[in-house]
């Protein structure tokens, strides 16, 4: 299991090495002199510009620059914003816990809600609940997030006016009754899909499971169905829902770009649509980086859920 | 002992299928089982021997439904299938009163729970025991099996465990919950044939031991001889004939029965014995006929057997019964017409002098790569030392257990290998490192019939493109005409007709498949056939036609065949010599009946002896010997011998040493300092 961890965390320093290497290259390809931009404006004296010049270290080596700047990445300092003329690494501190918060309740949400309607779906296979519930997935897999969230903000705003439209705060700095009217729309419109998905998903592999051998073995020792289900089917089905659920992890950050940017929640998704527009370029590969890193993170989380729940692989492993 | 225990009364099992409505499966079977008594349920697939245990246990797949009959326990009028199938009272029984074990050991456990928590499950559900109590019955359940180092394995997962392994945790399993029955349903049909006797013997013990009644379900013909006392014989859905096991074997009034053990090769064969193949197939549940359900296929059948109802089974001696309308004097008047116009004898033999494959110390090996770079961590060799000849005409059969290096030879005298030593000569070219451009000229001498006809040949293929494509490959017709013309011959060579052409795989049976696998090699006009397992997919009815097809044409063309298979009874029956093989080395080398007669190789002797004689009488008289053990992993090939760490004889030079192969008496070759 060490070993087999150790093995992963390998793997991850080699992609997180690439991904720096080609985030900070690309930044040479973006058109228009950097100085510039840094200065907001075109009209700076000589001076000025061999400042700002000197201050980006860019009389330097592109490699050197590249060292220079993951040295700084490691004791956290990812530079100035450009935009917003405060260190990266503060903007960001200030809007990952809303990221964080909204996409994982969504996940929460969706998992168990997921599995039950597949699990479900799977034992009544062929029967009505198994048509309806497979119907509302694959009717939910379908809508757009954005669509959704239209629709969401239609009803419960402006013709219920039961939520406010947009904005977001953590009970600390708004009080919880604004915390919680302010969850509720951004978490629904993350955990649709994601019900449909895992629906669908568990109803897949539970069927799978239902009709191999050992389920009949298990019926043949005259366990009860409780037992066959929750006990010899639930923990071999679950290998193909951890792989959707580590899918999802890993993309929290990019996939609260749409919801945030439409609830004008002030997280990670709107920084990134900003710092693009704003040609941000510490902001953008600050956030590029971490977006890896948690992507990382979660396939390490993914695989030794994988070695919790089935023995198998972890064996393997070591013959392999 | 005569004491009821189980009867299931005419049960009749129908299935639900999508478009084609519903086919009855079983159509009134009954039996009945003595306490502490072995019976045998024999039938081919599709005849519904599982089918029948199923329904009786209320397992059957989704689609599967018990449209009547009865299942009493213990003789006390009550019908166990008036409960329902997830009810308490059934699963009472199910497991608690009825185990059951299953063919595939390798599916059968749930790979993520441990082997000791799956036994213990059955003694907490049943005996009502604590989890602590439970896991040390497990243990003594596992100890019982003679799985060594139980209480340290108990924390394994199944994929720990080989094959035979597995299905004593399967026994262990059902055992651990004491039930009155044991169900064996092909339990060790997936298994090697020395591993299939030792548990078939544990299970025998077992049964002495513990009184429990025991119900083989089987095909093979040779284990019920062995081990049952009354036999069932199924077909299409039917019991057509019950009784003793002497007096199926031996009195059998039921020409499925009789038909049956005259299509099976047998151990003890007389060289020139000629199996007399039941012709056609099965019918398919839902276009049975309504009368007598073997009629299209009978040889003894009357003219009005067609139009009669269904026989039912009655009994024409104590505890013999009989579903046939014949009586015994047409039976034997028909027997004795069947047997004067017999088949004539098998052709004889033509095996001249000219070697065709010249063998001689071929070796192969293969790396096993390992971590993120792929570096070789270790080397093994699945075949050593291999040497023989292969004389033109001759059929040469290459035995041996899982893992032996049948395959890996095969391949490699094919050339999909190339040998890491030694030579192979194709009648005067040695083809072991020739380059596949210079092989090219010679793959048309040799051509290879696979195991599993299902999947060996392209599905979007049709069946004349697949016998053209190496005559086109090889260039040997010039024009369309003669290209057809030639597959028309092919097809009617191995007994298809040749206006199945366009046909496709699936459409054909699995026989007629792998006459097509057998249309396909010859279509090179090679001189060397390799015949890898080319039966062992088939059903017992069919094995015959194929292997009397494959006589038939070497007599025809002068073949030479290499007959790789682990069924010894086939290989006897087809080869005339037989090549032993152990861990990748060849043990013996002898002509099939004298290596029957006089094995020399310990090995061989154990492996003979662990296959069963379908003949209740012969089975009385002979002895087996045990082995211990199991087969090791190439990987950790004892030094010596490879045989040594298993065999009874074994000495300090045993262990140290590999025996060459030698000529000794009978012209056997043999690699052991002992014998």
């Amino acid at each position: 299991m060490a070993k087999y961890l150790l093995k992963r965390i390998g793997t991850m320093i080699i992609v997180i090495i690439i991904v720096s290497l080609a985030t900070f290259f690309l930044t040479n390809l973006v058109p228009g002199d950097i100085v510039y931009t840094v200065a907001g404006s075109d009209e700076i004296d000589d001076a000025m510009y061999d400042r700002i010049y000197h201050e980006l270290n860019l009389d330097k080596s592109t490699i050197e620059r590249y060292l220079i700047w993951v040295r700084n990445a490691l004791k956290g300092d990812f530079g100035m914003s450009y935009a917003y003329s405060k260190p990266v690494w503060e903007l960001i501190k200030a809007r990952i816990p809303t990221t964080l918060y909204i996409s994982i309740m969504s996940i929460v949400l969706s998992v168990p809600i997921g599995v039950v309607f597949g699990m479900i779906t799977a034992v009544f296979r062929k029967k009505w609940p198994d048509t309806v519930f497979t119907m509302i997935a694959n009717v939910l897999n379908c809508l757009p997030q954005f669509w959704i969230a239209i629709l969401l903000m239609y009803i419960f705003c402006l013709k219920l006016k039961w939520l406010p439209s947009m904005g977001f705060g953590f009970p600390a700095k708004v009080g919880w009754p604004k915390f919680i009217q302010t969850s509720i729309m951004p978490i629904i419109c993350g955990s649709l899909n994601a019900i449909a998905g895992f629906t669908r998903q568990t109803r897949t592999s539970m069927l799978e499971v239902i009709r191999q051998d050992y389920i009949r073995t298990a019926r043949a020792k005259g366990i009860s169905e409780r037992k066959v289900y929750f006990k010899h089917m639930m923990k071999n089905g679950l290998i193909p829902i951890i792989t959707v659920l580590g899918g999802r992890l890993a993309h929290i950050l990019g996939g609260s770009m749409i919801i945030e940017n439409i609830f004008s929640i002030p997280g990670m998704g709107v920084l990134a649509r900003t710092s693009v527009e704003g040609k941000d370029i510490p902001t953008l590969q600050a956030i590029v980086l971490i977006t890896t890193l948690v992507s990382c993170a979660a396939y390490i989380l993914t695989d030794i859920a994988y070695v919790v729940v089935d023995p198998r692989i972890s064996l393997s492993e070591s013959g392999d | 002992m005569s004491e009821e225990l189980l009867r299931i009364e005419n049960i009749e099992t129908r299935f639900r299928n999508g478009k084609s409505g519903v086919a009855t499966v079983l159509d009134g079977v009954s039996i009945t089982l003595k306490k502490g008594e072995i019976i045998g349920l024999v039938g081919e697939s599709g005849s519904g021997k599982s089918i029948t245990m199923l329904s009786a246990l209320q397992l059957l797949p989704g689609n599967g439904f018990v449209a009547g009959g009865n299942v009493v326990l213990d003789d006390n009028g009550k019908n166990l299938l008036d409960n329902k199938a997830t009810s308490r009272a059934m699963r009472k029984v199910r497991g608690g009163r009825i185990g059951m074990i299953f063919q595939e050991p390798m599916t059968s456990l749930n790979p993520v729970m441990t082997v000791g928590d799956q036994i213990a499950e059955a003694c907490i559900e049943h005996l009502k025991l604590s989890r602590k109590e439970a896991k040390a019955k497990a243990i003594e359940m596992m100890e019982l099996v003679k799985i060594p180092d139980a209480a340290a394995r108990y924390d394994e997962y199944p994929m720990q465990f080989s094959g035979g392994m597995r299905q004593r945790i399967m026994i262990a399993m059902v055992l651990a919950a004491q039930p009155d029955v044991l169900i064996a349903d092909e339990a060790t049909t997936a298994l090697d044939v020395t591993t299939q006797a030792i548990l078939l013997e544990m299970i025998k013990e077992l049964s002495v031991k513990t009184g429990i009644a025991v119900v083989i379900v089987t095909h093979n013909l040779g284990i019920v001889a062995r081990y049952a006392e009354r036999i069932y014989v199924m077909y299409c859905g039917n019991i057509v004939e019950t009784g003793s096991a002497m007096e199926i074997f031996h009195e059998s009034r039921h020409p499925y029965t009789r038909s049956l053990i005259r299509a099976i090769p047998r151990l003890d064969d007389p060289k020139d014995r000629i199996l007399v193949p039941i012709e056609g197939l099965p019918p398919m549940p839902k276009n049975r006929p309504k009368g007598c359900s073997f009629e299209p296929r009978c040889k003894y059948a009357c003219d009005d057997c067609a139009e009669r109802e269904k026989p039912q089974l009655t009994e024409i001696s104590p505890g013999h019964s009989v579903a046939c309308h014949l009586t015994e004097e047409q039976l034997n008047e028909k027997q004795k017409e069947l047997d004067s116009t017999a088949l004539g004898s098998r052709p004889p033999k033509n095996i001249r002098e000219e070697v065709c494959l010249d063998v001689e110390n071929v070796t192969k090996s293969f790396s096993i790569y390992r971590g993120m770079m792929r570096h070789k961590v270790a080397e093994f060799n699945a075949i050593e030392d291999i040497s023989f000849k292969l004389h033109r005409g001759e059929t040469i059969g290459v035995v041996g257990e899982s893992g032996c290096g049948k395959t890996t030879l095969a391949r490699t005298l094919m050339r999909m290998y190339t040998p890491d030593g030694g030579t192979i000569k194709l009648f005067d070219t040695d083809i072991s490192h020739l380059s596949e451009k210079e092989m090219r000229p010679h793959h048309k001498k040799m051509a290879m019939v696979f195991q599993d006809p299902s999947s060996s040949l392209d599905p979007r293929m049709s069946a004349g493109r697949a016998v053209a494509e190496p005559i086109i490959t090889h260039k040997i017709c010039s024009t369309k005409e003669e290209l057809s013309a030639k597959v028309d011959d092919l097809f009617r060579m191995v007994g298809l007709d040749p206006n199945l052409k366009e046909r496709y795989p699936h459409e054909f049976s699995g026989g007629q498949r792998q006459r097509i696998g057998v249309a396909r090699a010859l279509a090179s006009d090679p001189e060397i056939l390799l015949l890898d397992e080319p039966i062992s997919a088939l059903d017992v009815s069919i094995q015959a036609q194929v292997i009397n097809l494959l006589e038939d044409i070497q007599s025809k063309l002068g073949l030479a065949y290499i007959f790789i298979a682990h069924d010894l009874s086939v290989v006897k029956h087809i080869s005339d010599r037989v090549i032993v093989m152990y861990l990748g080395r060849i043990m013996e080398i002898a002509t099939s009946d004298s290596l029957y007669e006089t094995p020399i190789h310990p090995y061989t002797q154990a492996l003979l002896s662990a296959v069963p004689i379908a003949d209740p009488a012969v089975e009385k008289t002979r002895e087996y010997i045990g082995l211990q053990g199991e087969v090791p992993s190439v990987l950790n090939r004892p030094k010596g011998c490879p045989f040594s760490n298993r065999c009874k004889y074994a000495t300090e030079r045993c262990l140290e040493e590999i025996p060459q192969p030698t000529l000794r008496e009978n012209g056997h070759i043999v690699a052991c300092f002992n014998k």
